[in-house]
């Protein structure tokens, strides 16, 4: 396990690394995507200046889904942008330079690409979850859920590109998919009834990401920190296995590159 | 003779977008879901003075102009980088009014297939038209004025496109633009719903003209206002065309001095 991580940061490190090379470029872009969330984050003020709560969701709750949100996204890009790229992969034959690796070939794809705009998500996560939370529990809490929901994500991005695996012409739809994901994850949960609930809590996992987390740490429920802990496990392990089954379908598309950053 | 050219390359996008029934569907699911959330958020906090079928119209006439815009800035920044931009500023052509043309093409293509399932789903979430769109007057002008709105979006694009010999990576440019878009063209809430404050800057930005001018016609229907959003949205338009011409004139210049 310890040798995986060392693995995989050191992959991200090169990422990173390459992603900013051009520093006064990085810095821009990281400006603008905080100046982006923040702008977002805006919008939010002033349909709270009309209510002081959408249905049951005061502004400081929303402030921390927001803030978990950006956190967890950014942490997600940052650390497995190249999921979001699989069924590309997939679908142009570009796994062959990554089977030829002696090392897990899921986490060598999704660590294979980095986006530094990243980092603007989780300063902007960090500023709204610094000046929104009331206590170090929280802090704690929001930090944690943000990763548990980056692990969610990423899971989520693998198993909408697994897709790829078993049908070829909808790239677009596995793309729809992690646009959907993030959509409903920036929207107070209280919106979502009827089926689309069912919806946030099992084939769009958003629920998990937001919804679930900020009313834990609203009442400290700890059952209902352990079911987004086992919703995290469960699927991870869900996208591990539809991605190796998935692998068993791929076809070779007989490339002798060596891989790399491309 | 360039003017037939660049009507070419307009319905060689048009003709283009009708055959891409499959990306056309799933920006329409989009849209979708976005009227689903935007019904579900204007039924929990209807404001006073406002009904939810306004609301919901309002919102769809925003995002429809936000949603069929063709990004051209992704291909403009493209070429730059690939130096298509570099073999193409050497023909007799304007290299940014082609891909201009081009993409109000692709708008005109998109734009009825996106207003009709728009208008299917918003009628099934509220069950009823504003008063001010009931009339085919009204929803002609509505029509005219989204795809006016959308094509200085368009510009404006092309002018994010542009940045890109400089940038490099324009991605969280027009990221930021859109949330001006957004705040200050008052994509979510009606910008008279806006602080008094922030209702006074929005008619000094173009965001204004975008999205608030147009889609006022769901809350208040034909009026004067949208002769004044057509004009203002055409000024805005010279504006950026203006800018265009001008970036380009620099990158084409900058690219023959330092040797392509």
């Amino acid at each position: 396990m310890k040798n995986i991580i060392v693995w995989y940061a050191t992959l991200v490190l090169t990422s990173l690394k390459s992603a900013t090379s051009r520093r006064l470029a990085f810095l821009f872009s990281v400006l603008m995507m905080v100046a982006n969330n923040l702008l977002f984050f805006v919008t939010w003020w002033i349909i709270y200046q009309k209510t002081p709560s959408i249905g049951g969701w005061e502004f400081r709750d929303v402030q921390m889904l927001i803030g978990i949100t950006t956190l967890s996204y950014g942490l997600s890009v940052l650390l497995f942008f190249g999921a979001g790229k699989l069924s590309d992969e997939i679908l142009d034959g570009g796994l062959d330079t990554y089977l030829m690796a002696p090392r897990n070939t899921m986490l060598s794809v999704s660590s294979s690409k980095c986006n530094i705009t990243g980092l603007g998500d989780i300063i902007t996560g960090l500023i709204l979850l610094g000046i929104g939370v009331n206590s170090p529990t929280e802090a704690v809490l929001c930090i944690f859920f943000s990763m548990t929901g980056a692990f969610i994500q990423f899971a989520s991005t693998v198993l909408f590109h697994s897709i790829a695996f078993w049908l070829s012409g909808l790239r677009e739809v596995s793309d729809l998919a992690s646009s959907t994901l993030l959509l409903l994850s920036s929207y107070p949960g209280s919106l979502f009834t009827g089926m689309v609930r069912v919806a946030i809590f099992t084939i769009i996992p958003a629920g998990f990401i937001t919804t679930l987390p900020v009313q834990v740490i609203r009442t400290l429920d700890p059952v209902g920190a352990a079911v987004i802990i086992g919703a995290t496990v469960g699927y991870l392990a869900l996208a591990s296995w539809v991605f190796s089954r998935g692998l068993l379908r791929y076809e070779s598309g007989s490339r002798i590159d060596l891989g790399g950053q491309r | 003779m360039r003017l037939s050219l660049y009507s070419t390359l307009f319905l060689l996008g048009f003709r283009t977008e009708l055959r891409l029934f499959v990306a056309t569907m799933i920006r329409s699911t989009f849209l979708l879901l976005l009227l689903f959330i935007f019904s579900r958020l204007w039924a929990l906090i209807l404001p006073d003075g406002l009904s939810m079928p306004q609301l919901l119209w309002y919102f769809l006439i925003t995002e429809l102009i936000m949603i069929s815009t063709p990004r051209v800035y992704l291909r403009m920044e493209r070429d730059i980088s690939d130096g298509t931009f570099a073999v193409l500023i050497q023909k007799p052509i304007n290299y940014a009014t082609t891909r201009i043309a081009e993409s109000l093409g692709v708008l005109l293509g998109r734009l009825p297939s996106f207003v009709t399932l728009g208008a299917t789903g918003t009628l099934f979430f509220t069950s009823e038209v504003p008063a001010g769109l009931r009339s085919p007057f009204a929803l002609i002008i509505a029509f005219l004025l989204i795809y006016l709105a959308a094509s200085v979006l368009t510009i404006s694009y092309a002018i994010i496109g542009l940045c890109s010999a400089f940038l490099r990576d324009t991605r969280t440019l027009s990221m930021v633009w859109d949330k001006g878009v957004w705040l200050l063209g008052g994509l979510m809430v009606p910008i008279i719903l806006y602080p008094p404050w922030l209702q006074q800057i929005a008619p000094w930005t173009p965001f204004y003209y975008l999205l608030f001018g147009v889609a006022q016609i769901a809350l208040n229907g034909v009026t004067v206002v949208c002769i004044h959003t057509a004009i203002a949205l055409c000024l805005w338009g010279a504006f950026g065309m203006v800018l265009v011409g001008l970036l380009q004139r620099k990158i084409a210049s900058d690219i023959i001095g330092e040797g392509g």
